[in-house]
């Protein structure tokens, strides 16, 4: 019996090989961020954190895990059955799947000889073969869109454990998830734009090369706006303090999953530091380089040391990110509900769109090289600029119109009342 | 071979859990049904190439306009059954004969092009649709019916603002005359 492994079954097994991998670093890293949260935590309090289970506390976390693993699973009487068991996966899932479109390094050259080998009294013959493996599980070309798309789901989950669970405090949390979600989607959408202008490109991996080569290539700097926006967003995306209403363990309990034990829970709680992970890695990608380093990179191109170097650096900015959240945490007290919405409405949402006028303005101005469209494209054509004036003519008069219809009430009850 | 058995897949998903968007005796149970329909709707398009249509599909429709749903539904507390019980038995009936219609429609449509569909349309031939296209489309020729929707929408928001407002103003003026201003 022979099997012949083609080209395309190479890379196919390869990538497989390398999802397992990314999937499964990723599930290790979890324990070791909860761990470094408690450690950080405890030196803002000025407390050791935990320090009795292994050297350092190092295997406190995976205690816990192991508790968590070996609790009873308690379902409440009253819960709707079938959402109470799908809503932690729900909110695991997406967590999972927004992995997939970060580069995590260079591609890497692989290169076979081919010939043969017997395993289990199989021969197996394996094609000679040369490909670039890009470090990573997809590069696609929508990919800032289909990060959008992925957290957005991420919703799901928390709103239906706070339904599902038939409690008040869960329900409340649930609620105030979806609005507070919804509402700063918008500003995590809409600071990405300026970015993705200058970039020219969705696709993640495009945006790290053209940052290649050092700091002051990375986008951080033509998008500081855009930076601070799309972190303040992701804080609340990712339902971090000083935005963790859902959970607002001082009014609701523990929020939308005060009903959950044992696995349940620990999912949502994977879930939590997952997300973190995932937008501390795409917020480094668009922002800071992502796996390009500080220097250029010194070793040959395309090899293994060349994807230990991005890697590294990667990790690098994720572990700051996740300490300067966690920084955050130990620092700032939990927002009212009203102020996260004015925050959300009256700051951000105007701030991000303003930033993007600004940019597409200069952008239209002075196209950076990459563009898929010319400066006389944009403005060159009397209709665009035509059009694009007299809608700002429109806009700027419902704004008016607008103003006039809603304070003129108050404005007279107002002179009524002097 | 494999992407058009994940096809068919998806496309069974897709059509029962529409299917289940009307059976299903809870609100809540159907609204995600729908939110099932328009991911596999999202994930057809993507094995069709269409992969900027796809995630406007999650982006839009499951991302936002689902959890709006949702959002309504959960707040209004609509219990079992309690959609369903008003409709009364001659509009069922109405509505059974119509959906036979509807599909005996579409098999004879789909019986009169299928020869045309199978030459033209395979899955291996879809081509990808690129987002500069449709950017360029978009500010190009079809620029003015995109500033049309664009301000169609800034109305409705502004009108929504309004209608809120008003009782808003209402209310305080009320609250003013109560303390005797």
């Amino acid at each position: 019996m022979t099997l012949t492994l083609t080209p395309f079954a190479i890379e196919m097994l390869l990538r497989l090989v390398l999802i397992l991998v990314i999937f499964h670093v990723l599930l290790i890293i979890v324990p070791f961020m909860v761990l470094w949260e408690r450690k950080l935590l405890g030196f803002i309090q000025e407390r050791p954190g935990p320090n009795r289970v292994g050297p350092w506390g190092i295997l406190q976390t995976i205690v816990d895990g192991l508790k968590l693993f070996l609790k009873e699973d308690i379902r409440p009487a009253s819960v709707d059955r079938t959402l109470h068991t799908l809503a932690p996966l729900m909110t695991v899932a997406p967590a999972i799947l927004v992995l997939a479109i970060v580069p995590f390094a260079d591609p890497v050259r692989i290169t076979l000889d081919g010939g043969e080998f017997s395993l289990l009294g199989l021969t197996i013959q394996v094609a000679p073969v040369v490909l670039d493996l890009p470090i990573g599980i997809t590069s696609l070309e929508v990919g800032i869109l289909y990060y959008l798309a992925i957290t957005g789901l991420a919703v799901y989950g928390i709103v239906l454990a706070g339904w599902a669970s038939n409690s008040k405090y869960s329900l409340l949390g649930g609620i105030r998830s979806s609005a507070q979600m919804l509402s700063y989607e918008i500003a995590l959408g809409l600071s990405l734009v300026g970015v993705l202008l200058i970039a020219g490109t969705f696709d993640l991996r495009a945006i790290i090369e053209q940052q290649d080569g050092g700091f002051w290539n990375w986008h951080v700097w033509k998008q500081p706006v855009g930076f601070l926006l799309f972190m303040v967003a992701g804080f609340a995306e990712t339902n971090r303090l000083p935005f963790d209403l859902p959970e607002g363990e001082s009014e609701l309990g523990a929020g939308f999953h005060t009903e959950f034990s044992s696995m349940k829970f620990a999912m949502f709680f994977m879930a939590e530091y997952m997300n973190m992970f995932t937008f501390s890695a795409v917020l480094a990608t668009l922002f800071l380089g992502g796996y390009t380093g500080p220097i250029a990179s010194p070793f040959a191109e395309l090899g293994w040391l060349n994807v230990a170097w991005g890697v590294f650096w990667l990790m690098a900015k994720i572990f700051l990110i996740v300490s300067f959240m966690i920084f955050i945490r130990g620092t700032l007290p939990r927002f009212r509900y009203d102020q996260l919405m004015d925050l959300g409405w009256k700051v951000m949402f105007p701030l991000a769109l303003a930033n993007m006028v600004l940019t597409a303005g200069v952008v239209a101005v002075f196209p950076p090289g990459n563009r898929w469209v010319t400066r006389e494209e944009i403005i060159g054509q009397p209709s665009t600029v035509g059009l694009t004036l007299g809608l700002l003519v429109v806009g700027v008069a419902q704004i008016i119109i607008m103003d006039m219809i809603l304070n003129a009430r108050k404005r007279r009850l107002l002179a009524n009342a002097r | 071979m494999i992407s058009q058995i994940v096809y068919g897949l998806l496309f069974v998903l897709a059509l029962f859990s529409a299917m289940m968007v009307v059976l299903s005796p809870h609100a809540v149970y159907g609204a995600l049904y729908l939110v099932l329909t328009m991911v596999g709707i999202a994930a057809l398009f993507v094995l069709m190439n269409a992969q900027l249509a796809g995630v406007l599909q999650i982006i839009v429709y499951a991302g936002a306009i689902m959890v709006l749903f949702l959002f309504v539904i959960m707040l209004l507390n609509v219990g079992r059954q309690e959609g369903g019980s008003g409709i009364n038995r001659s509009v069922r009936w109405l509505g059974g004969v119509l959906s036979v219609a509807f599909i005996l429609q579409v098999i004879a449509m789909y019986a009169g092009l299928r020869d045309e569909l199978a030459a033209n349309y395979t899955l291996e031939g879809a081509q990808s649709i690129r987002i500069d296209d449709v950017a360029r489309l978009l500010l190009t020729d079809y620029i003015y019916a995109f500033e049309m929707t664009s301000v169609l929408l800034l109305v409705a928001v502004i009108g929504a603002v309004v209608l809120a407002r008003r009782r808003l103003v209402q209310g305080a003026l009320e609250e003013g005359e109560r303390r005797g201003f």
